[in-house]
């Protein structure tokens, strides 16, 4: 059975590669496979919950590979974040076309929109990105490395996932030599988010000003 | 209570619905057409580096205003604070882009006598120093250039760079006993050198007093030149020549190359144990070593220039590597300049003294490299001629006699005394077209390296040129 999902999965993405769409039913599907509409809905109620799947096998995928490297274990956050992202786009690679048709708006209506409910599709993918990105977030205010403010600090994981679409999306669209420029943007954005989340001096200003207030000094 | 939750949920809602539309709009604007999307691209990038000097621009100006203010205060303060401030601010945002800006302040820095001296101690330092590479970048590379890791790959590596180079980054290594260092190349460096050198050139065209027209005729050969630098199979095909071809000179060592751990953004060779020039001289070596090194140096420049024509034309002091025997290590053959015949003709027969002296040989040899050209009027003619013959005089002198004492340093102050005059030359700065073959832009780099490392040094040493050998007796 587990060997049917995998194989679900593996038709469905050729099928989105060479046609740069989603098949129209699940019957026109199953058609050119060797399984059949009933044995698919065995497996997978809908396309979308197929669509996530293969996204958090890729989340899945990359944290493995990243923690995999020897080294992992002394990275400090910030390169185990930039780790992440590189892994990512190396796992991504073996399926450029698939992903970019997540990632490419199509004409609708005469209105260009994503012909499906990104949000849903990568919802899996997210909740495994923000475990990893919890311990790495941790670890890191253990270290020093950044700042645990208050309410926000709680939420930093999920602050970080925008990202993860930003660099998605912009290699999605390099075009340079092997994708360098996509290199460059992972260190520049990890390393403006890691910034920021290290001590600035607004966490100065803030506790000035902080001070002054209480101290009731005007 | 409900209701109010409701009312929380429905805020949420709302937000990200909002949130949603900002995200589509933003991807229509991004999307509009396929086929502008590759030009889309390169200005994008363009804008945010030419930020970066706008940003530094607005530094320079301010120092500009406090030093003005300062000294209406303190009429006894020297221009040359001022000029520190702006080379930290300038070097500040170059060290930041790296790659070809990068090496556009060393060239500069090479130049002493372009730029005044707090600008040009500023910039040396960018010959040892950028910011790193992070770690994962450096992995990631590995993989994708020699399909493993390099802690795969070596017994140890480390995770800093011990060195950073201009377009890329110095790791130390180590594998069955044998010691390496290891090249790391920054991501995205031959696609920027382009872009990056369209945004130095106004500054260059400020800073240095040049006109535009001059500094695009340069431009172009340092762009092919940054280019050919990034290509490290190439380099490594190079080195393998060229120090094959010096195994003969004394008292010079290179490394071996290894092309099994090495691809278009990695190279590998021998780790060279030696220091580097400042701080060999804070060793204080005998006058008898310096001379030692100062000689195998000076071969080895000779020996390619005049029997290989290619020649290593990045003599800055982070490329030699000492010893306290009077040994010299040679690295990085990344910019090797091909010395083509109809430049490497006129050029050298400019140091033959004798021909300086005979107005009738001289005037189509600086036809030929034009320093003149045909339609200037006469009296321009005889102020540039006046010019370019000093400058041949100063530079060439060192091959004119059988010894030279390069710890001379008033032979030093004239080279910059006539760089700071040579800019004041009416007919040199309103001259319509660059004068001198770009070819002698990396020659003359080359000899400027050569002489202010020496100078550095404080070497006397034999002068000999095997140019001089085939020298034919002027009539």
């Amino acid at each position: 059975m587990e060997n049917l999902a995998q194989k679900i999965k593996e038709s469905f993405k050729v099928y989105i590669t060479a046609h740069g769409r989603r098949p129209k039913s699940v019957y026109e599907f199953a058609e050119n496979e060797d399984f059949s509409e009933q044995e698919f809905h065995e497996q997978f109620n809908s396309f979308q919950t197929l669509e996530a799947e293969i996204w958090r096998e890729i989340g899945e995928k990359t944290i493995e590979k990243t923690q995999a490297e020897e080294v992992f274990t002394d990275y400090s956050g910030r390169e185990k974040m930039l780790s992440f992202y590189f892994t990512l786009i190396e796992v991504l690679k073996e399926h450029r076309s698939f992903t970019s048709f997540y990632f490419r708006l199509q004409n609708q209506n005469g209105k260009k929109k994503l012909p499906f409910d990104r949000f849903s599709i990568f919802k899996k993918f997210r909740d495994e990105y923000l475990e990893f990105a919890r311990d790495v977030v941790m670890e890191a205010s253990d270290t020093g490395e950044i700042l645990m403010r208050p309410f926000i600090g709680e939420k930093y994981a999920e602050l970080l996932w925008p990202q993860t679409y930003f660099i998605i999306k912009f290699w999605v669209e390099d075009t340079s030599d092997s994708f360098e420029n996509t290199d460059a943007a992972i260190e520049k954005s990890v390393n403006f988010s890691f910034d920021l989340m290290s001590k600035t001096p607004i966490d100065s200003a803030f506790d000035f000003g902080k001070f002054v207030v209480q101290n009731r000094w005007w | 209570m409900s209701l109010k939750v409701d009312f929380n949920l429905k805020l949420k809602f709302s937000k990200i619905k909002i949130q949603n539309q900002k995200l589509v709009t933003g991807y229509n604007m991004s999307d509009k057409s396929d086929n502008i999307k590759e030009q889309k691209s390169i200005p994008a990038s363009k804008v945010q580096r030419a930020s970066r000097f706008v940003s530094t621009g607005v530094k320079v100006g301010r120092n500009y205003v406090k030093h003005y203010a300062k000294k209406a205060f303190d009429p006894s303060l020297s221009k040359d604070s001022l000029h520190e401030n702006n080379a930290k601010d300038i070097y500040n945002s170059l060290s930041e882009l790296k790659g070809s800006a990068l090496k556009v302040a060393q060239m500069m820095s090479m130049d002493k006598n372009l730029l005044p001296s707090a600008y040009s101690d500023k910039f040396q330092m960018a010959q040892y120093s950028a910011p790193p590479l992070s770690f994962p970048l450096v992995v990631r590379t590995f993989k994708q250039q020699l399909g493993v890791s390099p802690t795969e790959m070596f017994d140890t590596f480390t995770k800093e760079a011990v060195n950073a180079a201009s377009i890329g980054q110095v790791h130390k290594a180590t594998k069955d006993g044998k010691t390496f260092a290891v090249k790391v190349q920054y991501p995205g460096v031959a696609e920027s050198v382009s872009s990056d050198l369209k945004i130095v050139k106004p500054f260059a065209v400020n800073l240095l007093g040049l006109n535009e027209k001059d500094v695009n005729y340069y431009m172009q050969e340092v762009e092919s030149m940054l280019l050919s630098e990034t290509d490290y199979e190439l380099e490594l095909k190079r080195s393998v020549q060229i120090t094959e071809a010096c195994t003969h000179i004394e008292n010079v060592y290179f490394p071996k190359y290894y092309p099994e751990f090495s691809a278009k953004k990695v190279l590998t060779m021998d780790w060279l144990e030696g220091l580097h020039l400042d701080q060999f001289m804070k060793t204080n070596p005998s006058q008898e070593v310096r001379n030692k090194i100062g000689q195998s140096l000076w071969d080895f420049y000779d020996y390619q220039i005049h029997n290989l024509r290619e020649v290593h034309a990045d003599p800055h002091p982070g490329n030699f590597i000492m010893n306290d025997n009077g040994r010299l290590g040679i690295i990085d053959f990344g910019c090797v300049k091909v010395i083509p015949e109809e430049y490497y003709e006129p050029y050298f027969e400019l140091l033959d003294s004798r021909i300086l002296q005979h107005e009738e040989r001289l005037e189509p040899v600086f036809y030929q490299l034009g320093f003149l050209f045909k339609d200037d009027t006469p009296e321009d003619k005889v102020e540039l001629k006046k010019a370019f013959k000093t400058m041949i005089e100063l530079l060439g002198r060192p091959f004119n006699s059988e010894k030279f004492d390069f710890g001379d340093e008033s032979y030093f102050q004239e080279i910059f005394a006539f760089g700071e005059e040579s800019s004041k030359i009416k007919a040199l700065k309103d001259s319509k077209k660059p004068r001198g073959s770009r070819h002698g832009l990396y020659i003359n780099r080359t000899y400027f390296g050569l002489y202010s490392i020496l100078n550095q040094l404080k070497a006397e040493i034999k002068t000999h040129s095997t140019w001089f050998d085939a020298l034919e007796p002027v009539s």
